[in-house]
């Protein structure tokens, strides 16, 4: 029983790093071979887990070699397009100024049903509004609405707007965030003396960013009971 | 920055391949011992010298006692069990004096497990397959 605890720490580890290493998608996002790695170490390290006669090595080689494969690959695929497009294929239209491309549907086995689905998750109920509706890679569709039903920016009404930036977090659950005080341009005594204009101190706070306007977002924590 | 993936990307097969290469090696090694000394205790016993391939066979299981630590992290358990219950049986019978021709199916069976932990394990077409 020991045994089986360790040993499926060990691998949990191992996938974890594992998928550290292979980079940060979502399942949806996964080119089809990177699926395909996924859907395979996953089955590698299941059968370590379940028998204890089964070395650890057994399931850690091979989805290490298969780690390695996957770097590669991706490694290829940054420096090659002819290999990225061999590799993950290539982007097709479905439809091209509000007409769907029967061809390259049936090519790609996308159906009408399918299509009209994915176009309501975007937003969209009309096929004449769209001007490119793309089947990415990965299989995701990219809908291109066509210049008029495209929403307003505020460019397009000539309305200035101010540089927003990104808030920085300087307290996470009761603890000042230090390492991101640098980049907010600000001491411990800063935030603490920003906290006391709300009789705040920093064990109260819940979560507090700043934005680049130097603004603060102060959430105090909840009482308990 | 220089990118360093793929010098880490061939070190990282170098490790990979080196590895295979020497668990294949190793095998091939505890292999080929062991059933060298088999063979030297069946001859033993064929002239007669029990005392002797006693000795033999307590100096086998001695020797696979430390293999087997490092063969369980490689191989399945199963695998290795099997040489090490086979080893037992053959010195339980020989301390008994048991008949030789019962030994001969022992000693057989015993290469068999002890070949198989070589045979499949070596990078050939028909494992790959």
């Amino acid at each position: 029983m020991l045994i089986s605890i360790f040993r499926v720490f060990v691998l949990y580890l191992l996938v974890i790093l594992v998928m550290r290493i292979m980079g940060k998608r979502e399942i949806g996002q996964l080119q089809p071979y990177e699926l395909a790695i996924t859907l395979i170490i996953s089955e590698l390290v299941t059968l370590p887990m379940e028998d204890n006669a089964i070395p650890l090595l057994d399931g850690v080689m091979p989805v290490l070699t298969i780690t390695l494969a996957q770097v590669t690959l991706s490694y290829l695929t940054t420096k090659s397009q002819w290999f990225q497009d061999f590799i993950s294929g290539k982007y097709t239209i479905i439809i091209e100024n509000g007409k769907m491309m029967q061809k390259n549907m049936t090519k790609q086995k996308y159906n009408i049903t399918e299509l009209l689905e994915q176009l309501r998750m975007n937003g969209v109920t009309k096929i004449d509004d769209v001007e490119y509706a793309i089947l990415e890679t990965s299989g995701q569709l990219s809908v291109i609405l066509k210049a008029p039903k495209r929403p307003v920016a505020a460019e397009q009404l000539l309305v200035n707007t101010e540089y927003e930036g990104l808030p920085i977090n300087i307290i996470l659950d009761g603890k000042i965030v230090k390492e991101n005080l640098e980049d907010a341009k600000l001491t411990i005594q800063d935030v603490e003396k920003r906290l006391k204009e709300d009789e705040l101190d920093v064990e109260d706070v819940f979560f507090a960013n700043i934005d680049a306007k130097g603004e603060y977002y102060i959430q105090k924590k909840e009482l308990e009971g | 920055m220089k990118d360093f993936t793929p010098y880490g990307i061939i070190i990282g097969f170098i490790i990979i391949i080196g590895l295979g290469i020497g668990e294949n090696y190793y095998f091939k090694r505890v292999s080929k011992d062991m059933i060298d000394e088999v063979i030297l205790i069946e001859e033993d016993i064929a002239l007669g010298n029990i005392d002797s391939s006693i000795e033999g066979i307590e100096r086998i299981i001695e020797k696979w006692r430390k293999d087997e630590k490092i063969l369980e992290i490689m191989l399945n358990h199963q695998k290795v069990n099997k040489v090490s219950e086979s080893l037992v049986e053959i010195e339980s019978k020989l301390k008994n004096f048991l008949n030789s021709d019962n030994l001969s199916t022992n000693f057989a069976a015993l290469k068999e497990y002890i070949k198989n932990i070589e045979l499949d394990n070596n990078f050939t077409i028909n494992n790959i397959l």
